[in-house]
């Protein structure tokens, strides 16, 4: 592995961290709402309606393509429009070929992979169970951090090593609005297609080795992980 | 003084509440009647786990629900005893007690030592709930109600799961509880717990069908 590629490396792994820990702070809760339908036919109805649209949206971007998600993206983050101008006015940067653009991207495009599978754990949760922490004194935040927590940490890590190796293998939205800038935008899969494009396959092949390996390998322990939580919780 | 509940709730599905009922302050008070009855609708909208509009709750002094106001339940300083128990299944019986402790908002009534004596729990403290019989469950469910020294307990069939003797013994330990100044409200449809509380309300198709005073 060349020095450009260990930075590549360092690069991927701090944009998939980074990813990961915004979707913690912001997909978690939109979980939680996503989970939360309303069955009073009155008083639910703007919320369902309002978690009818959202879901979807949410769901996008495991059909669309990336370019599509990028090129509106890129649109965004342009200086001539609100979010890249509310960007520019307070960092004095732009987002477009950015690092912070690229986890802005990379949150959109694996937000997904976080919320639904925690969307289901917190759906699956026994709603008496929340309301005996209720009657025993817990605030809602207590609720949630002492019970809801403990109780969906399947969902959580699923959520969490699904959204991080998702970011990790992320190409076509990196490119559009990250571009190719060594130590500031170029993820592995950006510098494989450079090695791939100067048709040196042997550098190529240890970084898609690579990739292919770490990916393996999270799911093999995510599937080992999740038969192991079935198995305990049927036994004992 | 006592906890009141006022409310006309009309379900989807066509069942209809209607009630105006006071529990006397420091008495055992028993909701009777059969399933369907209403009965366990109105412990839950005693301690606000239903938060159904144009219902007034009180409590002595205090209001906890009414059209301006909402007290949550874990603001109303009670003791809940779920008919289908909802320990929290990721903790021991000692994890389910600290739970509950660790909220405790006022000191005094009867201690931990004290419940898990009464309640025969001292070799249970290790287990998962999933390991214990539904008789053991269901005596630590009251013990974590009560750990936590509330001011009024809610039992819905607090002898639900449990054989003649120990109904026997939980209702004492009711009857020991109600001594130490506690309010209780119970849900039963068994005529012999009903029996034990020295108020009787009787339910019928969401109405209350009557009130009758039990001598002890």
């Amino acid at each position: 592995m060349t020095d450009s590629d260990l930075v590549s490396l360092w690069l991927t792994l701090k944009l998939a961290g980074a990813t990961t820990l915004v979707l913690i702070v912001l997909g978690t809760p939109l979980a939680w709402w996503l989970s939360q339908r309303s069955h009073s036919s009155e008083r639910g109805w703007l919320r369902n309606t309002l978690q009818n649209i959202v879901e979807p949206l949410v769901a996008l971007p495991i059909v669309l393509p990336p370019t599509v998600v990028g090129f509106y993206l890129l649109l965004a983050f342009s200086p001539n429009n609100l979010p890249g101008e509310l960007w520019q006015s307070a960092t004095g940067t732009t987002l477009a070929f950015s690092f912070y653009g690229l986890v802005v991207g990379s949150a959109i495009y694996s937000l997904p992979f976080y919320v639904q599978p925690l969307q289901v754990a917190f759906s699956a949760l026994q709603r008496e169970l929340i309301e005996a922490a209720a009657t025993l004194g817990a605030s809602p935040l207590d609720r949630f951090f002492s019970l809801i927590v403990p109780l969906s940490r399947r969902g959580f890590i699923i959520a969490i090593c699904l959204s991080f190796a998702h970011t990790v293998g992320e190409f076509g939205i990196v490119l559009m609005i990250g571009g190719n800038l060594p130590d500031e935008t170029r993820v592995l899969s950006i510098a494989l297609f450079d090695h791939v494009e100067a048709l040196d396959y042997g550098k190529a092949h240890v970084l898609a080795g690579g990739l292919l390996g770490f990916s393996f390998v999270t799911l093999f322990l995510l599937y080992a992980v999740d038969r192991r939580w079935q198995n305990g919780t049927r036994t004992t | 003084m006592s906890l009141s509940i006022q409310a006309r709730v009309i379900r989807e599905g066509g069942f209809e509440l209607n009630v105006d009922v006071a529990f006397p302050d420091r008495e055992v008070s028993a909701l009777f009647g059969a399933s369907g009855s209403g009965k366990s609708t109105i412990l839950r909208l005693l301690a606000g786990l239903d938060h159904t509009p144009s219902i007034r709750v009180s409590f002595n002094d205090t209001v906890w629900q009414d059209d301006s106001t909402f007290v949550p339940p874990n603001q109303r300083h009670i003791g809940y005893v779920f008919q289908h128990l909802n320990l929290f299944p990721h903790l021991s019986v000692s994890g389910n007690l600290d739970y509950a402790e660790t909220r405790r908002q006022s000191g005094g009534g009867l201690s931990r030592q004290d419940l898990l004596d009464i309640l025969n729990l001292s070799s249970l403290l290790e287990k998962l709930p999933r390991q214990l019989s539904g008789g053991e469950q269901q005596r630590v469910a009251i013990a974590r109600a009560l750990v936590n020294n509330p001011h009024v307990i809610l039992a819905d069939e607090p002898t639900g799961n449990l054989d003649t003797a120990t109904s026997n013994e939980i209702m004492d330990l009711l009857d020991v509880l109600n001594k130490t100044g506690r309010t209780i409200v119970m849900v039963t449809h068994e005529p012999d717990i009903a029996e034990r509380a020295k108020t009787v309300i009787t339910l019928r198709d969401g109405l209350i069908q009557s009130v009758e005073q039990n001598r002890s």
